[in-house]
C-alpha cells in the first residue's frame, strides 16, 4: 500500500522548500546587510516595505503577486515575450515561498548582525580592515547562530505556505502541488486517510527542523565561547 | 607623531568644542562622566563625525569640514583600545593579531614576533574568553600595534583590570606601545600623572585646561579644574589684608599671601596637617568619620570656631602618624600650611 502512494507532493515540497531558503538565505541577508548601513530615514522605509509579506494575508500577498505577474500585467508580458510562463509553473511556487520566507530571514539576519557587539566592528575598521573582510570573517560568523534560526524559520515558513502559493502555481499533481496543498485537496475530497499520512509527514519534517535549529544552536554558542 | 585636532560636535546635552595640538607626547584626557572624553577619541578614530572642524595626523588630514574630508577608520591608521578590548571572540590569539597584520608581510613569522614581545607564548591557540584581564588587554594591544597605527587611543584602558594587574599593566604599557604616543581617556588622577606629560581637562564638552601634568596638579588654573584633579576641601574666601584671607565656608582667618583678589581658597586632603600641637593656620577639630587605608586614613573632620556649621574638610595622613597622635589624646589641630593653600 505504501508502495503505491504517491510521494510527487513530498518531492515538489522538498525541492521548492530547498530552493527558496536558498534563495531567501543569500537575499535576505544581503538585503540585511544593505539596510543596516543605510542613513535611518531610508532603513525605517526599507525595513517596513521588507517586512510588509510577513504581516498581509497570504491569499492577498497570492492576488497581488497575481496582478503583477499575470499574463495581462506589463511584467507578465514581458516574461511571456522572454518566453516564460511564471503562473501556475512549479517556479510559481519558489516564487511565493521566497516571498512569504524573505522577511523572516531578512528580519532574524538584521537581529543577529545587530545584536554583534558594536565596538568589535569598530575596532575591525581601526585595523584597516576592508569592509568585505570584516563581513565575511568576522560579522557573518559571529551572527551564525541567528542566521541559523534564520534558515530553519524560512524552510518551516515555505514548507507550509499554502495560500500564496494556491493563488499563483495552483494544484497541479505532480507540478505544484506542495504538501499543504495536498492535505486541502485530499481533505476536500473526503480521503482521509491520504490526508493524515501527508499531516504525519508535514509534522515529522517540523519536529526535525526544531531540533535542528536547537542542536545548531548549541553548537553555534559552543564554537563562539570555546576554551 | 604630530596630532592637530580642532572640533565641534552638537550632542544632545551639550556642544562637544575641543582644539588641542600634540607633538610627541603621551596625553591623558580626564574629565567627569560624560564630559565628551570619550566622544573626542571616537571623532579622531572616525566612528563619530564632528559638525565642523579639522584633524590632522602627521600631515595627514583625517577630517576637514570645509574641504569635505572625512576619512573612514580603516584609512586612518588610528589604533583604538576599547575599555572591554573588543577581541573577536570566533579567533584565536594568533588569529586575533594575524589578521591585523598588512598582507604584504610575512604574517607566520610577524605573528612570532609579536606574541613574544607581548608575553603572551603558549596561548596562540587559545580563545579570548579563556584568558585573563590583563592577557585579553595585551592580545588587545598586540592586535593594534599589528595594524602599524600612527597614534594610539586608549579608552580607560585599566578600568577592567584588578588592582594588581592594573600596576603591572601600567609599568608594561610605555615598553609595549613601543614609542608610539598614545591618547589615554581616564577617571584616575594617579593613572594620568603616571602615564602622561600633559593633562587635557575637560567638562560639558569644553576644554578647561590642557598642560604639564606638573603645572596643573601645583597651579590649578581654575577650581573646576582643581577639582577634577582631585581638590575636595574648598570654601569662598576674600582678603582681608594683605596677609590674611577669609574663609567663611570653614568659618576661619587664614594666614596666606599671594594674590590679592581671590573668590575661592582650597586645600588638597593630602596637605592638610593634623597634629596635636597648634601653629600657624591651625584650628582645633573634631575628627567625625575614618576611612581607613592598609597604609594611610582619610579623616573626615570639622573645625571647632565659633560660626562652625556643619562643613567637613578631609586630610589624607599616614597611619602610623594618626595612631601616635591619638595617643597624645584630645585635643587634635587641623593645620593649612600657607604655601600649600589653592587661591582661586
Amino acid at each position: 500500500m505504501i508502495m503505491a502512494f504517491d510521494l510527487t507532493p513530498l518531492w515538489v515540497s522538498l525541492k521548492t522548500t530547498l530552493i527558496s531558503t536558498i534563495i531567501v538565505f543569500f537575499l535576505g541577508i544581503g538585503a540585511a546587510r544593505w539596510v543596516m548601513n543605510l542613513p535611518p530615514r531610508a532603513r525605517v522605509i526599507l525595513d517596513a516595505i521588507f517586512t510588509f509579506p510577513m504581516i498581509l494575508p497570504p491569499t492577498v500577498l497570492g492576488f497581488f503577486l497575481l496582478l503583477l505577474l499575470g499574463n495581462s500585467s506589463p511584467m507578465g508580458q514581458l516574461l511571456k515575450g522572454m518566453g516564460i510562463n511564471l503562473i501556475f509553473s512549479w517556479t510559481a511556487t519558489v516564487v511565493s515561498g521566497s516571498i512569504v520566507a524573505f522577511p523572516l530571514m531578512y528580519r532574524t539576519a538584521r537581529g543577529a548582525f545587530e545584536q554583534v557587539d558594536r565596538s568589535i566592528i569598530d575596532v575591525a575598521r581601526t585595523l584597516g580592515l576592508p569592509k568585505r573582510i570584516i563581513f565575511l570573517k568576522i560579522l557573518l560568523p559571529l551572527s551564525l547562530p541567528g542566521l541559523m534560526a534564520g534558515i530553519v524559520l524560512s524552510f518551516s515558513r515555505t514548507l507550509g505556505e499554502f495560500g500564496a502559493t494556491l493563488m499563483i502555481a495552483g494544484n497541479i499533481p505532480g507540478k505544484t502541488q506542495t504538501l499543504p496543498i495536498a492535505i486541502f485537496f485530499a481533505v476536500e475530497s473526503g480521503d482521509m486517510k491520504t490526508a493524515l499520512a501527508w499531516v504525519g509527514l508535514i509534522m515529522l519534517l517540523s519536529l526535525l527542523c526544531m531540533v535542528l535549529q536547537s542542536l545548531w544552536g548549541y553548537r553555534s554558542r559552543y564554537m563562539v565561547s570555546r576554551r | 607623531m604630530k596630532l592637530l585636532v580642532d572640533i565641534e560636535k552638537k550632542l544632545p546635552r551639550f556642544t562637544l568644542s575641543v582644539r588641542f595640538e600634540v607633538d610627541r607626547e603621551n596625553i591623558s584626557i580626564m574629565g567627569p562622566s560624560g564630559s565628551g572624553k570619550s566622544m573626542t577619541l571616537k571623532c579622531i578614530a572616525g566612528f563619530e563625525k564632528p559638525d565642523r572642524g579639522r584633524i590632522v595626523l602627521n600631515d595627514r588630514v583625517l577630517f576637514d569640514s570645509e574641504r569635505g574630508i572625512n576619512l573612514p577608520p580603516e584609512k586612518r591608521k588610528v589604533g583604538y583600545l576599547f575599555q572591554n578590548y573588543a577581541l573577536f571572540p570566533h579567533m584565536t590569539v594568533a588569529e586575533n593579531i594575524g589578521i591585523a597584520i598588512p598582507r604584504s608581510e610575512n604574517r607566520e613569522k610577524r605573528i612570532r614576533e609579536i606574541i613574544k614581545n607581548f608575553h603572551l607564548p603558549g596561548l596562540e591557540k587559545a580563545y579570548p574568553l579563556s584568558l585573563s584581564g590583563g592577557e585579553q588587554q595585551r592580545v588587545a594591544l598586540a592586535r593594534m600595534l599589528a595594524a602599524k597605527p600612527e597614534l594610539v587611543l586608549l579608552d580607560e584602558p585599566f578600568s577592567a583590570l584588578d588592582r594588581i594587574l592594573r600596576e603591572q599593566m601600567q609599568q608594561l604599557l610605555p615598553g609595549l606601545l613601543h614609542g608610539n604616543n598614545y591618547l589615554m581617556v581616564t577617571h584616575d588622577m594617579d593613572e594620568a600623572y603616571r602615564l602622561s606629560a600633559k593633562i587635557l581637562v575637560m567638562e560639558y564638552g569644553k576644554m578647561l585646561a590642557f598642560d604639564s601634568r606638573e603645572r596643573l596638579f601645583d597651579h590649578p588654573p581654575n577650581l573646576a579644574v582643581a577639582r577634577i584633579l582631585g581638590l575636595r576641601n574648598v570654601s569662598e574666601a576674600a582678603r582681608v589684608r594683605e596677609n590674611m584671607i577669609m574663609a567663611p565656608r570653614w568659618g576661619c582667618l587664614l594666614e596666606c599671601g599671594g594674590k590679592e583678589k581671590v573668590s575661592h581658597v582650597g586645600i588638597r586632603s593630602q596637605h592638610v596637617v593634623i597634629s596635636s600641637s597648634p601653629g600657624i593656620n591651625s584650628f582645633e577639630c573634631e575628627v567625625v568619620r575614618i576611612l581607613e587605608d592598609r597604609f594611610a586614613a582619610t579623616l573626615f573632620f570639622r573645625l571647632l570656631l565659633n560660626h562652625t556649621r556643619e562643613i567637613l574638610l578631609q586630610a589624607i595622613v599616614d597611619k602610623e602618624h594618626w595612631k601616635a597622635i591619638q595617643k597624645g589624646g584630645r585635643p587634635f589641630f587641623a593645620c593649612f600650611p600657607p604655601d600649600k593653600l589653592l587661591l582661586f
